[in-house]
């Protein structure tokens, strides 16, 4: 379940986006590029991480990502939807573990933040030990929602 | 209040569903799939209701909410992904979206649509009826008059 928009027009929402959790050194940007992840060709996109809002949401959707991961094994085509979303959930949880650290990333042109001074980018958090692991992160990453439809 | 960002969100499975189960089992996903939009809207905190300035279109699976600004488009779009995630037990199998938002300028809706245009300026849309939603239980197609009417209508205006 992912939710694009192109970065030009989304720079207006992009400040108010920002979310400090109690244990953040740094803000977590609701509004990137990740990565991992394939965007539409022809323009620059990025993410809106629509289930960060606060850590309680957070954790709470996480068990319920979990739960329908799980329901879902019988069905291939719904289970590439969860797979590409549980993709997006580990992706969240390393740029959590980078917000806790202080770590930046580097994201493509066009979309400014105040702060991008380091070379980690998205998703290399799991080489650097993101707490919950990665271990599934390649088999989920294969399925991809332009396909489904 | 000038409309600048629509949000489009898209309902997957359906395809699938209606060669599954067919009509009956997509009629009522569909319906659950409005129930969520039409409730959820509802519950919108009030930075992002402002007072009913925005405009939703829900067509079969997907839903268009045609918003002031990309900060009220991405705000409602995220409310209705993560209340999709909520509603997990309380639906037949669980939603799964996927969606996009840009900007708006009256331009065509994704799908099943025609223009709408005044003086040559074009200022809305008309869903465009498939046949399938319009063929009865004898397999006729019978087309509503009042769609005819609006057809006809637009067509004579806009020639």
């Amino acid at each position: 379940m992912r939710l694009i928009v192109e970065r030009g027009f989304a720079q207006p929402a992009v400040e108010g986006s920002h979310r400090r959790w109690e244990d953040f050194t740094r803000d977590l940007r609701c509004i990137t590029s990740l990565e991992e992840f394939e965007y539409p060709p022809g323009g620059t996109y990025c993410d809106v991480l629509w289930m960060v809002d606060t850590e309680e949401r957070f954790k709470h959707l996480k068990q319920i990502m979990a739960s329908r991961f799980k329901k879902c094994t019988a069905d291939p085509d719904e289970f590439a939807q969860a797979g590409w979303t549980r993709a997006m959930f580990d992706q969240v949880d390393s740029l959590v573990w980078m917000c806790r650290q202080g770590r930046e990333w580097v994201e493509m042109p066009g979309l400014s933040h105040e702060e991008e001074t380091s070379d980690h980018r998205v998703g290399d958090a799991s080489e650097s030990g993101s707490e919950d692991g990665d271990s599934d992160k390649e088999q989920a990453a294969d399925g991809n929602p332009s396909d489904a439809e | 209040m000038a409309r600048r960002a629509i949000a489009h969100i898209d309902l997957l499975g359906v395809r699938k569903l209606w060669k599954e189960g067919g009509a009956v089992r997509v009629r009522d996903r569909l319906r659950e799939f409005s129930d969520l939009v039409i409730e959820q809207l509802a519950h919108l905190p009030s930075d992002l209701r402002r007072d009913g300035e925005y405009t939703v279109i829900l067509q079969g699976d997907s839903a268009s909410i045609i918003c002031q600004d990309v900060s009220q488009a991405i705000g409602i779009s995220s409310h209705l992904f993560v209340q999709a995630f909520y509603a997990t037990d309380r639906v037949s199998r669980p939603f799964w979206l996927r969606g996009s938002v840009s900007d708006w300028h009256n331009q065509y809706l994704p799908t099943n649509s025609d223009p709408v245009t005044a003086n040559g300026i074009h200022v809305g849309t008309q869903y465009t009826f498939e046949d399938d939603f319009l063929r009865d239980c004898t397999g006729e197609i019978r087309i509503p008059w009042n769609a005819v009417d609006c057809r006809e209508r637009l067509c004579s205006a806009s020639s």
